[in-house]
């Protein structure tokens, strides 16, 4: 697990020969992306800011430029999403970007790129992804939804919960048990992309801790055409389980962005608050509380730009997005408590910030499915 | 951004990784074990390993060239470190490490052409004596005095838990020159050769059954060339020679050493073990391993910019040296009764490395800085808190 340190041989470098020290530091395209990520997700209100996003090429980032993309990589989208954990903004960034529009870009056919891919990176209209497996239902092979084949085309059944952001969704990357469609390849989801307005598709609102509403989603047998297929021709597991690692990252970071935010809440408000004739910052223990805050900011952080600098160089990066998952799930749901305790009764009161970075933690730790699943994979990994 | 070591980083651990596998493999160690020493190893075996690292150019690879060294940047150092703590070799608490950073910063070119070079070569062993029996975190309290004479300095005064003082030839200390001024203008740093009539060393056992040393002056004269740096500025001197050791290479390579040695036992007793606790709970480490590991990295990539945040020098001794002590006690946990069987003792698992451990790495968290002094720090200068 201490792969880049501890064992000789390491992947060469790229590019000109760089210094021998690890290079951590942002470059400076980076740092004014982040900058400028900051002040807008700071200025803007919730509702705006996917369409100012999309002016400004963000949710094309990780597209390469030959593509019709931004550039950049799972470290740009990951500075973004720093940003916006830092405000406790919950943008369709990972699932329409990230997830549909990566689907889209490898799987889809020209005519649903055409229509969905300016759509998606402009952030006029987003996409959601559905999961095969719903966490409620939790049907032992992870069939939540399952796709039949009718004489028109296909038609989906089952429900899919805890779907983020879905009640403003103009429609769906739906992947669905796929068995009936393909012989010999039981376990293959199939993607199917669906309208937001097709018949038979319900969405019920559901009431959750998570800031980002969250919805229920019901097909009653919907109808789709064969070219509402994503990805017909090849098995899209590869691609999907990629686009799903990268997504992972991309909400580490927000954790990371959380941790950071509850971590900048307590500063402001110990050096603010005098009690005894004395800001409390100066107290020790309220200091070594915050010390090891950061050290948690920090450690969620530099685990985020592992997983993403490593997803970038085009290496291996599941093992490192699931460290970063342990890591950064637990600096967050740390630094909301620590800051919770340091704010005092005034950090309880919905008025205060905190509320909303605690209860995002709690939800998205548990959307990262949770430390104590990572670490059982990661001891597999281990050998254990 | 680019977390990997470039690859003649990569290239020079190669052969450094070799070096201390064929130094320490068990037909070169046998008999040559010590408990009484911090090290594991006797006198002449240290003495013997450090000469042969510095004729292959390993030991002085990040010292500058016109002091004997390889000129290589400061991350060669940080590869030496981590490999020497992984291999559990005797080349820990080397001169290089000890005394170069301040003759470096502060030496006279007299000093530096009279020691660096014989640093390099592996030749002589060194100890800092900055604690006494009364001042130990808050430094100030330094009573050590050093009078000057007509001939150079006269030292009186005890420095305690003195690393490796039973060996060294060279000892840096601090001590007071100035006896009216405040703490801050009242000390300067000394470099000098123990062998000297008016210095006894004491062995002291320790909780883990090698000793640290007391050194007790009592007007032993030194050479006026003894002084290192400038008369008056040792407390800025020792601050900053502090700072340029944290990068806590040796502790990652502990840690790496002992993660490994637990995944290795626990692969190999498979299904004995309660898995899933065991399990989550070494996956656990792994992450937390992966952090410190990261620390440490932003402390060299920072020294590799001549920059370096007290506040994340601090970090990464912090953590490193806490995730050591929850290593060892999953080690003790997860090996049971048998994992209490120290060095020596038939069926010992592991050779009693984490029986050793468990007490060793208590002091971790005390010396080079106590976690609270750390914790201070990271407030202050990371966040911007005020002194408490």
């Amino acid at each position: 697990m201490t792969r880049a340190g501890t064992q000789p041989g390491a992947e060469p470098q790229r590019g000109p020969p760089a210094p021998a020290a690890p290079e951590l530091g942002l470059g400076a395209e980076q740092e004014g992306l982040r900058a400028d990520a900051r002040a807008l997700v700071a200025e803007l209100p919730e509702s705006e800011l996917l369409r100012a996003f999309g002016a400004r090429g963000w949710l094309a980032l990780g597209v390469p430029r030959a593509a019709g993309g931004s550039g950049g990589g799972l470290l740009e989208l990951a500075l973004l999403s720093l940003e916006l954990g830092r405000r406790a903004r919950s943008l369709p960034l990972r699932t329409s970007a990230i997830e549909c529009g990566g689907l889209l870009l490898e799987l889809g056919s020209d005519a649903q790129r055409r229509a969905w891919l300016p759509e998606i990176w402009s952030g006029r209209r987003f996409l959601c992804f559905v999961p095969a497996s719903d966490p409620v239902s939790g049907s032992a092979d992870g069939a939540g939804l399952r796709a039949e084949r009718v004489a028109a085309g296909f038609a989906l059944r089952g429900s899919a919960s805890f779907v983020e952001n879905a009640a403003a969704a103009s429609g769906f990357v739906v992947a669905a048990a796929g068995d009936a469609l393909r012989a010999g390849a039981a376990a293959e989801p199939a993607l199917f992309l669906v309208e937001a307005e097709r018949a038979g598709l319900r969405l019920e609102a559901l009431s959750t801790l998570s800031p980002a509403a969250e919805c229920a989603l019901h097909f009653d047998g919907v109808a789709l055409p064969e070219s509402a297929r994503l990805g017909s021709g090849a098995a899209p597991a590869p691609a999907l389980e990629r686009l799903r690692l990268r997504s992972r990252v991309a909400l580490c970071a927000e954790l990371a962005g959380g941790a950071r935010a509850a971590l900048e809440l307590a500063v402001e408000h110990v050096q603010r608050r005098v009690q005894w004739e004395r800001p409390i910052a100066s107290f020790q223990a309220v200091q070594h509380a915050l010390a090891d805050a950061l050290i948690d900011a920090d450690a969620a952080e530099l685990a985020c730009f592992e997983a993403a600098a490593c997803a970038d160089a085009g290496l291996p990066f599941e093992a490192l997005a699931r460290s970063a998952s342990v890591v950064c799930a637990e600096a967050c749901l740390r630094n909301a408590r620590r800051a919770h305790q340091l704010l005092g009764g005034a950090g309880y009161l919905a008025a205060s910030e905190l509320p909303l970075h605690y209860r995002r933690a709690v939800a998205l730790a548990e959307k990262l499915g949770g430390s104590e699943r990572q670490r059982q994979a990661l001891a597999r990994e281990l050998g254990l | 951004m680019d977390f990997r070591y470039a690859r003649e980083l990569e290239e020079f651990r190669e052969p450094l990784r070799a070096f201390f596998r064929e130094e320490l493999a068990p037909e070169r160690t046998r008999g040559r074990r010590d408990p009484r020493d911090l090290t594991g190893y006797d006198e002449d075996f240290e003495r013997a390993l450090l000469r042969r690292a510095g004729e292959r150019g390993f030991l002085g690879a990040a010292l500058p060239r016109e002091c004997g060294g390889g000129g290589r940047p400061l991350a060669y150092k940080a590869i030496f470190d981590f490999e020497a703590a992984y291999a559990d070799a005797p080349a820990i608490d080397t001169p290089v490490t000890l005394i170069a950073p301040p003759l470096l910063a502060f030496g006279s070119p007299e000093q530096r052409a009279h020691y660096l070079p014989r640093i390099a070569r592996g030749e002589g062993l060194a100890c800092i004596a900055y604690s006494e029996p009364d001042a130990g975190s808050d430094l100030s309290r330094i009573a050590t005095r050093a009078r000057e004479d007509a001939g150079g300095f006269a030292l009186d005064g005890v420095k305690s838990l003195v690393t490796g003082a039973h060996k060294a030839d060279w000892c840096c200390l601090v001590a007071r020159t100035e006896s009216a001024l405040p703490a801050r203008r009242a000390m300067s740093m000394f470099l000098i050769e123990l062998a000297r009539p008016g210095i006894r060393v004491e062995r002291v056992a320790t909780a883990n059954g090698w000793t640290l040393g007391e050194i007790h002056f009592e007007g032993a004269r030194v050479p006026r060339s003894a002084l290192l740096g400038e008369r008056g500025r040792g407390f800025a001197q020792m601050a900053a020679a502090l700072g340029a050791e944290r990068s806590g290479m040796f502790y990652l390579g502990w840690a790496a050493r002992s993660f490994e040695a637990l995944v290795a036992w626990c692969r190999e007793r498979g299904g004995a073990l309660p898995r899933d606790v065991v399990r989550s709970r070494i996956a656990q480490l792994g992450c937390e391993l992966e952090v410190a590991e990261r620390f440490a990295k932003r402390v060299v990539w920072r020294q590799s910019r001549g920059e370096l945040p007290p506040h994340e020098a601090a970090t990464a001794k912090l953590y490193a040296t806490e995730l050591l002590q929850r290593l060892a006690q999953a080690g003790i946990e997860i090996l049971g009764a048998e994992g209490l069987l120290r060095e020596g003792a038939p069926g010992a698992p592991l050779a009693g490395h984490f029986a050793r451990e468990v007490v060793e790495r208590v002091h971790a968290t005390i010396g080079a800085g106590t976690s609270e002094i750390q914790r201070n720090a990271i407030a202050q200068h990371g966040l911007g808190l005020p002194r408490s």
